[in-house]
């Protein structure tokens, strides 16, 4: 993840609580999304700053676990191309993982 | 409409483990001694079958045919020249940086000096160059190279593990001209120059036919009070004796070398030109770029090679593949970064304009990293994620069955083979080979796409696409 939006995700932190933000994922590698869900979540797996140090405990969703929250034809514009070529499932079982695996109190949605 | 063609192409790639290994130093990585042990021989280089198809050795459509890891399958009729260019070991590299240095920054010690020049003077294309005709006559001892690298904040270069020689800073308190930034900028100067001289040599284009030169690199040269002033093109119009030729740089991250195109095919469309030449050298700041983690996976350190590409685009012949000016994709500032709008927009739309389908183009170019090098960072396979956006595009337009997509991409998506250099495998390695299988009739056009992260300089947070079509000559 990009140092600048390291300091920024960090900035949002500071400024609001934790239930007050989430982070929303757009990978197409649920590889690449898993390391950002546990950058947020734990800190910099890198230990390459700001990060390094920072535990924001911030909870990730990929952009594909909230369709059901964002009005059809906009997701439709921005997503339904994407969708056809990317692991839905496997994006959607790697994320909430992490979410369980750092928040106890975390649900499948 | 009399649209420009593509005459002659020209490739070269470079093996700098040296210059790696300096790049890790630079960067204050602890990892350049452990890299040792990891870097690879020329022999092994050349025998890398994404660098085989590089040079024209090997076609690209045929790599996914070959076992991976592809550097544990050395390619059973390798060579060091290729009918679309060729592979260079260091020695010969060094003496270029000195042979194109024009301020005496270069320094080298006298016994390698004369084995690199020696060299370089029996080779066909490069012992025509000036710098090697007319080389300086500046060398140096051993003890006055560690003399610079002590005291005068020089850096140092290496061959084969040993110091041979130093780059002097070239301003005493300016940082723009430090000695890492001498050698950045000559490194992509004189990877650009062996490009140059290598199409001259190749296809007979005479350097004084040339009219002008538009350089796409990532680099920036000038001074403190204008950092990247330029002109790379010049000094490489210069070096290769390009004596009526002007020039100017082109930037856009890695999407330069198509914009660079676009611009080429216009002046000579336009009638202002006759002969344009579109070239870019290596970026020695990209080597080694993933060391550490080729390092954690066990895999030599495959970031040790510069690229390099120059392509002439002259009046049409009737013979050579026509660039389809009037087909132009683009990426405008408000067509969004939504993954379906930039690929509407970069290839839908010009496809339309020219009465085309997604699967009437019969293959994409587009951003041609290798995958060996890019997998193990977790970023995937990137070439083919844009063919897969194609493919959905066609799925969305209704012309492919979602059923297809493997099989579309398996047929129009040119595998990655190019060095991880930026804007060197935005596209344009598969020009050389389009050009030759458009004359003899294999396929009939081609989409070049060039993408660049616009955003890494922090002036904007947008990226940039640009595509354009070559196509077999109607006339």
């Amino acid at each position: 993840m990009d140092q600048e939006n390291q300091a920024q995700i960090q900035a949002l932190s500071q400024k609001y609580s934790n239930e007050e933000i989430i982070a929303v994922l757009g990978s197409a590698d649920p590889e690449m999304a898993v390391i950002a869900a546990e950058t947020v979540a734990g800190g910099n797996l890198m230990f390459i700053d700001p990060f390094a140090e920072a535990q924001l405990g911030l909870k990730a969703y990929h952009i594909v676990e909230l369709k059901e929250f964002i009005d059809h034809q906009v997701y439709l514009r921005h997503m339904e191309m994407i969708e056809m070529i990317i692991d839905i499932s496997k994006i959607i079982y790697e994320v909430s993982t992490v979410r369980k695996q750092f928040f106890t109190s975390e649900v499948s949605v | 409409m009399k649209y420009p063609v593509i005459k002659g192409t020209g490739y070269a790639l470079i093996h700098t483990p040296g210059l790696l290994l300096q790049q890790a130093n630079l960067e204050g990585s602890s990892l350049s001694h452990l890299l040792t042990d990891q870097l690879r021989s020329f022999d092994s280089v050349v025998r890398y079958p994404p660098n085989q198809a590089f040079i024209g050795n090997l076609l690209p459509e045929d790599l996914p045919n070959i076992p991976r890891p592809w550097y544990n399958s050395p390619f059973p009729n390798a060579k060091r020249q290729g009918h679309l260019g060729e592979i260079f070991p260091e020695e010969e590299f060094l003496g270029l940086l000195n042979a194109v240095d024009v301020y005496g920054l270069v320094c080298l010690e006298a016994g390698f000096k004369q084995a690199a020049l020696q060299k370089l003077r029996s080779h066909p294309a490069l012992c025509m160059l000036k710098g090697i005709t007319m080389a300086q006559d500046n060398w140096f001892s051993y003890e006055e190279i560690e003399e610079m690298i002590k005291t005068r904040e020089a850096l140092l270069l290496t061959f084969e593990g040993r110091i041979i020689g130093c780059v002097r800073k070239a301003n005493t308190s300016d940082s723009t001209l430090a000695a890492s930034r001498v050698l950045e900028n000559l490194t992509a100067k004189a990877s650009a120059v062996v490009a140059l001289q290598l199409l001259l040599w190749k296809t007979g284009l005479k350097p004084q036919d040339v009219d002008y030169i538009i350089e796409a690199s990532e680099e920036a040269c000038g001074d403190i009070r204008q950092k990247g002033g330029g002109s790379f093109a010049k000094s490489i119009a210069e070096a290769c004796s390009c004596s009526n030729a002007s020039g100017a740089d082109t930037r856009a991250f890695c999407a330069a070398p198509v914009h660079a195109l676009m611009q080429g095919a216009a002046l000579v469309q336009s009638g202002i030109f006759k002969n344009v030449i579109v070239v870019a050298g290596g970026c020695s700041a990209k080597l080694g770029l993933n060391a550490g983690i080729h390092r954690e996976h066990e895999m030599p350190v495959l970031e040790d090679m510069l690229g390099a590409f120059a392509f002439h685009i002259s009046e049409n012949d009737g013979i050579n593949p026509i660039l389809r000016t009037d087909l132009i994709g683009r990426m405008n500032v408000g067509c969004g970064d939504s993954p379906q709008q930039v690929y509407r927009s970069l290839v839908a739309e010009p496809l339309s304009k020219g009465g085309y389908k997604i699967l009437d183009i019969d293959r994409y170019a587009a951003e041609l990293v290798n995958p060996e090098i890019i997998e193990p960072t977790g970023c995937g396979d990137i070439a083919k994620k844009n063919y897969k956006m194609i493919a959905a595009l066609g799925v969305l337009n209704r012309e492919i069955d979602r059923t297809e997509i493997e099989e579309q991409i398996h047929r129009f998506g040119v595998p990655g083979y190019a060095p991880n250099q930026g804007h060197i495998p935005s596209g344009v390695p598969y020009i050389g080979t389009a050009r030759e299988l458009i004359l003899r009739n294999k396929v009939k056009q081609v989409m070049i796409i060039g993408k660049g992260s616009l955003f890494l300089g922090k002036l904007t947070r947008l990226y940039d696409a640009i595509s354009l079509i070559i196509q077999r000559n109607p006339t």
